[in-house]
């Protein structure tokens, strides 16, 4: 009955999976240039092959096993701390190619690597802390844009059937409601499975490189489910928004995304007016409507209570506000499929 | 018994009504033909018929009851224009109809594909018209339904695929199952149909069986010596429907008592008289458009 949603699903996650194979593959390129010598590992083998380098290893007391490199002709001074399964802590003191009167700080974190260089006086520091502990979510996060681009792919479902199609979509045994319900969950469904392949797609690089230490707090899990639900109610949108359209559902498609991100950008532009009525008035109609955008949603819980719509900040918020427009959605959906004709 | 029963309906958009107060009975088991001239009414009434369209009064009854979702699972509606996915392959469809169908038979749906050549692993979009068509023909057809709805079913056919429509069709009939169809082609639905309605401006102009309908007029056709044979007499006479006069040849088309019309030619002088039935063709323009006629029509009742 729902074949074809089914083979359009399919037809989605073969992007997703381009994607998905292009992330791949450049995190098999970078973990080649890492094996090249570009990891910290490489590098503090390398500082314990120089011949003036003076190499001593302890065990300490609270389970370290601390490794110094001294290479007084380099002026290099090389601690590493090493913490088994937890990682390492390695810490590189060398000369600069940095000018003397030149001095930086710098901070870079990539997944569980975090990365600190400073230069001071012609010499520099590099910390390197490698897996460190790191929230599940911080996956699911990466998966939002490409849950959001197959949400985007797959949407109007159902002015694609309108489209030309209705004659055989409504001459099947089952009621419009049921089967606008059932494309709209089989689609719901091919969101999730995106969320889903793309973690693993994320876990499988992230472990190319090492084996992540995840952990879940409350905060995470809350996270994760708008991973899920904010795709969701994007996609019922665009759904809502063109469930009784002919041939425009292209045009819905097309500037959902521009609006979307559009309005947060006139809210900022105008707040910085914040003394004149008009500007604000502005302001208040733009949240008001951008309330109804489940990407702005989401990023209310990045600690901008209020400022981008009228859901209050925090997860819990954006979690119920992300379901409640992804019901209303749904809802109106079905009821002006109700309402086509063919 | 009838299988659809269509009753006082009538749809508007807006000002203009495309459907105009029709009522039809269409029994069960029959293969029954809608005519009219395009934009007569007949695809709107087909929508209503299967709930695409909202009657905007009326209501159509299968059997005894409305329109519901399971009626579907003996139901198949082959539209005007093409419907099919473009992106979607042959075998792909096929698949949609196993999936939705309790009925769908596969041999039944293999055995159609061949005899209109179609390939399976097509794709759609690199058919054909006809190919199409055929497709929608093959879909219809592959879940055996007790009521099959066939809008121009041999539109872009070519004449070997069009005669293979008509028999399924026919055949689909001695089966059991009821046909109802529209073509712009009256000799097929001629050869096909048992009962016809013709549609005209939305509204039903005619409805009847096709032999009730046939032996209902018949054509007396009388050719004279000169064209000075006066044709005085006819115009008032209840009998006759039409009177054509072209050159030498009187031809009436007449509602009853042809033998005794046909002598009242001889009477005239007439050098050669015959009585003809009507075919549906001249049956179609009597009702929706008598200036259709290629003959002058000189007097008509």
């Amino acid at each position: 009955m729902y074949y074809v949603e089914l083979l359009r699903i399919i037809r989605g996650l073969r992007v997703v999976g381009i994607i998905l194979g292009i992330i791949f593959l450049i995190a098999i390129v970078f973990r080649l240039i890492f094996l090249q010598g570009g990891s910290p590992d490489s590098w503090v083998r390398h500082a314990q092959l120089s011949p003036g380098a003076h190499v001593t290893t302890r065990h300490l007391a609270n389970g370290l096993t601390r490794t110094i490199v001294d290479d007084p002709a380099d002026r290099t001074h090389v601690v590493v701390d090493d913490r088994g399964y937890s990682g390492k802590h390695i810490t590189i003191i060398e000369p600069s190619d940095v000018a003397q009167s030149q001095n930086r700080h710098g901070v870079i974190s990539m997944g569980s690597m975090n990365v600190t260089k400073s230069i001071s006086n012609g010499m520099s520091r590099i910390d390197f802390e490698t897996n460190s502990k790191e929230n599940l979510a911080t996956l699911f996060m990466a998966a939002m844009p490409i849950a959001l681009i197959f949400a985007t792919i797959i949407a109007c479902a159902l002015a694609r059937e309108n489209d030309g199609h209705l004659e055989l979509a409504w001459t099947k045994p089952v009621s419009r409601d049921a089967y606008a319900l059932s494309v709209m969950g089989l689609d719901l469904a091919g969101i999730a499975v995106t969320v889903l392949a793309s973690v693993v797609v994320f876990l499988i690089t992230t472990m190319f490189f090492e084996l992540p230490r995840l952990y879940l707090d409350a905060g995470g899990a809350g996270l994760i489910a708008l991973v899920f639900t904010v795709p969701m109610a994007w996609y019922a949108l665009l759904t809502a928004a063109s469930a009784s359209l002919r041939r425009g559902y292209g045009a819905v498609i097309g500037t959902a995304w521009p609006v979307a991100f559009i309005i947060p950008a006139l809210i900022g532009l105008f707040e910085s007016h914040s003394g004149s009525s008009v500007a604000a008035a502005i302001v208040a109609t733009l949240r008001t409507v951008n309330t109804l955008n489940p990407i702005a949603i989401y990023f209310n819980h990045f600690g901008r209570t209020g400022e981008m719509s009228l859901i209050p900040g925090g997860v819990g918020a954006s979690i119920v506000g992300s379901i409640v427009l992804l019901v209303v959605y749904v809802a109106l959906a079905v009821l002006q499929w109700r309402r086509v004709e063919a | 018994m009838s299988t659809i029963s269509i009753r006082h309906l009538s749809k508007s958009y807006g000002a203009f009504l495309a459907v105009n107060d029709v009522s039809i009975d269409i029994p069960s088991g029959c293969v029954f033909g809608l005519l009219g001239p395009n934009g007569a009414g007949k695809t709107t009434t087909f929508k209503c018929m299967l709930g695409l369209a909202r009657p905007s009064s009326g209501e159509v009854l299968y059997g005894d009851r409305p329109l519901a979702p399971a009626t579907f699972e003996d139901l198949t509606y082959v539209p005007e224009r093409s419907v099919l996915y473009e992106w979607m392959t042959i075998r792909d469809h096929l698949e949609l109809q196993r999936r939705s169908y309790a009925r769908y038979n596969p041999n039944r749906a293999a055995d159609l594909l061949a005899l209109f050549g179609l390939d399976a692993r097509k794709r759609v979009r690199s058919t054909s018209k006809g190919m199409r068509t055929a497709l929608a023909i093959v879909l219809a057809f592959s879940i055996e339904p007790k009521i099959l709805v066939l809008d121009e079913p041999t539109s872009g056919l070519d004449p070997v695929n069009q005669r293979a429509v008509l028999k399924l069709i026919i055949d689909a009939a001695a089966g059991g199952t009821t046909v109802i169809f529209s073509s712009h082609q009256i000799g097929q639905v001629e050869r096909a149909a048992e009962h016809i309605a013709i549609m005209q401006n939305g509204g039903l102009v005619l409805t009847g069986s096709v032999d009730d309908l046939k032996y209902e007029q018949k054509i007396v056709e009388g050719i004279f010596e000169t064209d000075g044979f006066s044709t005085n007499g006819f115009g008032g006479d209840a009998r006759i429907s039409r009177v054509e006069k072209t050159g030498r040849i009187l031809r009436l088309t007449v509602r009853r008592d042809s033998d005794s019309i046909a002598s009242d030619l001889n009477g005239m002088g007439a050098q050669s008289v015959r009585v003809v039935d009507l075919n549906l063709e001249d049956i179609f323009l009597n009702a929706v458009d008598p200036s259709q006629q290629t003959a002058d029509v000189v007097e008509g009742a």
